[in-house]
């Protein structure tokens, strides 16, 4: 339970980290980065709940919502069409 | 077009907001697919958070292979270049599969299932992203001035003041009728892997077709662009799949 307590808090913060990344500018990868290991802890702490048991606390929990948040929102800023990046700099001529 | 949309003073490119769309509703849709097989909503969840990881780990792992030899020749620019833009569409998808299949390994589940449950969800986020292509005016099509004809602005990325071939919008309409139909396929279907191959046939099909509609510039391979060519692959996988070829394997290695 220890491990699983260890990762959850790992978890949470990991999540809380990625969404304050998403005002990084370019460095929203970070928060991606982050993200997706908060998520793959969260999801480990979920399933290990299902399987040996034992209801996930609070922080799992927490670090599992904040994580999806996170990768939603910093993917938001990132994500763009792979033909599309030199677009977004044309994109004063339309604001 | 509206490549970006400013929200309370921020720009938020309009193919990130679609993007999120497409993935919500295809969350969505999966909850009420992955009834089929009786697949908890948790793990249908989990399956798709672990394809998307893979997919954005896998986008960005083949742009880096591909594009090394400018990123070690330009090392002042590469950290810029590495944290701002360059995926590969392909590296996403081989990453999301892989994703997705790591995952039923990981914690035994029936991975053609779970294959068949998303295919419906896959053509329904791809359905948003088109529109989100439309929008940005990337994947452009063919000068042509018939119904439906698209004349983008001054300064945009494609080709303005000229009628162009609507590929982005015929793609999406096609990709939102694909999804009924693989939906419809997999509750009256009793084959695991039909509604995959039903998909890869279709999905790869059109692809290779609606290419001959595009004018925007993409690479190539011989005198087929490099799509088409993965379309001619992502065709040949489909029909293994209808003769349950992967099946077979798959139920033969779960046996050993």
């Amino acid at each position: 339970m220890e491990q699983y307590n260890n990762k959850a808090i790992a978890s949470m913060v990991l999540g809380i980290v990625s969404l304050v990344c998403i005002f990084l500018g370019y460095f929203t990868i970070i928060g991606i980065v982050c993200a997706i290991i908060g998520l793959i802890f969260a999801i480990q702490i979920r399933k290990a709940g299902e399987l040996e048991g034992f209801k996930p606390n609070g922080m799992a929990t927490a670090g599992l919502v904040l994580n999806i948040i996170g990768l939603g929102l910093c993917a938001l800023a990132f994500i763009a069409c792979v033909a599309c990046v030199g677009i977004i700099g044309t994109a004063g001529l339309y604001s | 077009m509206h490549p970006i949309i400013h929200f309370f003073n921020v720009a938020i490119p309009t193919f990130g907001v679609l993007f999120l769309l497409g993935t919500g509703a295809a969350f969505l849709l999966g909850v009420y697919t992955a009834r089929k097989y009786g697949i908890t909503t948790m793990d249908a969840m989990f399956f798709g958070l672990f394809g998307i990881i893979g997919g954005i780990s896998g986008a960005k792992i083949l742009y880096i292979i591909v594009d090394l030899p400018n990123l070690l020749a330009n090392p002042e620019t590469a950290l810029i270049r590495l944290a701002t833009g360059g995926a590969v569409f392909y590296g996403g998808l081989i990453g999301g599969i892989l994703g997705g299949y790591f995952y039923t390994r990981i914690y035994h589940l029936h991975t053609i299932q779970f294959f068949d449950i998303a295919v419906p969800c896959l053509a329904l986020a791809q359905a948003f992203g088109r529109i989100g292509c439309f929008f940005n005016g990337c994947c452009y099509g063919i000068p042509y001035e018939g119904i439906g004809a698209v004349y983008y602005p001054v300064g945009a990325y494609p080709p303005s003041g000229i009628g162009l071939f609507p590929a982005q919008l015929s793609e999406s309409v096609f990709l939102f009728i694909l999804t009924l139909v693989l939906i419809t396929v997999l509750w009256k279907s009793n084959v695991p892997g039909l509604t995959t191959g039903v998909y890869l046939l279709a999905s790869g099909l059109f692809r290779f077709i609606n290419e001959f509609f595009r004018a925007d510039p993409r690479g190539a391979i011989g005198f087929l662009s490099t799509s088409q060519f993965i379309s001619l692959l992502v065709i040949g996988l489909g029909f293994l799949f209808v003769m349950k070829i992967p099946q077979q394997l798959y139920e033969k290695q779960i046996k050993q």
